[in-house]
């Protein structure tokens, strides 16, 4: 009998029927999944599911609210940073104390 | 006075001889001097993405979407002996626009990313704005009837929104002119958006080449957008065999109706089309 395995992943897009997925361990291999192995309130974009398998057969899909929720927070930082250009000025990240 | 003649006659010939070897000169000179300069936008054949390279007259490079991880844009751009693009678009942060540019951003020299604002979560797009970050690369977002300043032609930004249910439609459409030819690239952009252009940007949308939205898929392309467009060409990106089954049919139904030849790079490969300003010539690689 196969083992049971939890996988982290993140939706991209949607394709017609499929949502196209790439899982944390493998983020530039597209992995299209019939929408029927979805969450039945259909995520969004960009939400994190965690995958659970059983060898190549997926037993049951769930939303990860939380490493969704931290994906949003540490992009939504990194596009500030972009927006002000803080890295063209050569200043400290925002989000580190200055030097005494 | 013989001699004398003679010598005239020398001397006039000589000045023959000189006047015909500088016109001959002037003319072989003069066609350089008069080449048509040309625009030249290369649909990259990057399996299913959209990348799409643009080089102004004056050398001006830009490059909008850089197709996905695996389809080798940067292969491309080298092969075309490109080490500087002046200016990188982002249509929106779907995977199969932007996984590409990760090596790009990271080899050659940027000038500037521009995007219309919307973000994603993937570890692609995280990644990206790493790259940005780390290689102090200018960051700019631009909306709906903003231009993008490029060569001294300009993309005029007919749409982009950061935010919308669909990443698709926060697509920027850009419309790039070049004397009497001009191109509309319209990203990943849906019906709902293209209802948006006819209600506000209808007089601007004509163009003679059409990038098609979303790789030909029944999501864009109305009869009304695409009869507004009333391109001479219209070119899609996609991957060969690809499982969303793009282009489809009903996309491609709607420009046969209109007699509007299409192109599409997972039959012709890379498409490259050159405007001198009055005329197009198609060729692909």
């Amino acid at each position: 009998m196969s083992e049971t395995t939890i996988q982290s992943a993140v939706i991209d897009r949607y394709e017609g029927k499929l949502a196209v997925v790439f899982f944390t361990d493998d983020p530039d291999t597209p992995v299209d999944i019939e929408r029927q192995y979805l969450p039945k309130r259909k995520p969004k974009e960009g939400t994190y599911l965690k995958v659970e398998r059983r060898g190549d057969e997926i037993v049951q899909i769930t939303v990860d609210q939380e490493a969704t929720k931290a994906a949003r927070q540490r992009i939504q930082e990194k596009l500030a940073r972009l927006r002000r250009g803080d890295h063209l000025n050569n200043a400290p990240p925002s989000d580190s104390s200055p030097e005494a | 006075m013989r001699r004398l003649n003679g010598w005239l006659w020398l001397g006039l010939l000589a000045f023959l001889v000189g006047a015909l070897i500088s016109t001959i000169q002037n003319r072989i000179a003069l066609p350089s001097l008069t080449l048509p300069e040309q625009l030249e936008v290369h649909f990259i054949d990057v399996g299913q993405g959209d990348s799409i390279f643009i080089q102004a007259p004056d050398g001006t490079t830009a490059l909008i979407d850089g197709g996905p991880t695996g389809g080798n844009v940067l292969g491309y751009l080298q092969g075309q002996g490109v080490t500087r693009l002046d200016m990188v678009i982002i249509t929106h942060p779907h995977q199969d626009h932007i996984g590409g540019l990760v090596a790009v951003l990271n080899t050659l020299t940027i000038g500037g990313v521009w995007t219309s604002g919307a973000s994603n979560t993937t570890n692609t797009y995280e990644r990206i704005l790493d790259i940005i970050e780390a290689r102090r690369i200018p960051y700019y977002e631009v909306q709906t009837s903003q231009v993008i300043p490029f060569s001294d032609l300009n993309f005029s930004v007919l749409y982009g929104a950061a935010k919308a249910k669909n990443l698709n439609n926060t697509s920027l459409v850009l419309r790039l002119a070049y004397g009497q030819t001009s191109f509309l690239f319209t990203g990943d952009a849906e019906k709902t958006v293209e209802n948006t252009l006819l209600s506000t940007s209808a007089a601007i949308l004509p163009a003679t080449v059409l990038k098609i939205g979303h790789h030909g898929s029944y999501t864009s392309s109305s009869l009304a957008f695409v009869k507004a467009v009333s391109p001479q060409i219209a070119i899609y990106s996609a991957g060969r065999g690809n499982l969303y089954g793009h282009p489809h049919k009903s996309t491609l139904d709607t420009f046969a109706a209109l007699d509007i030849p299409v192109y599409g790079t997972n039959e012709l490969g890379s498409i490259v089309v050159i405007s001198d300003g009055t005329m197009l010539r198609i060729t692909n690689k």
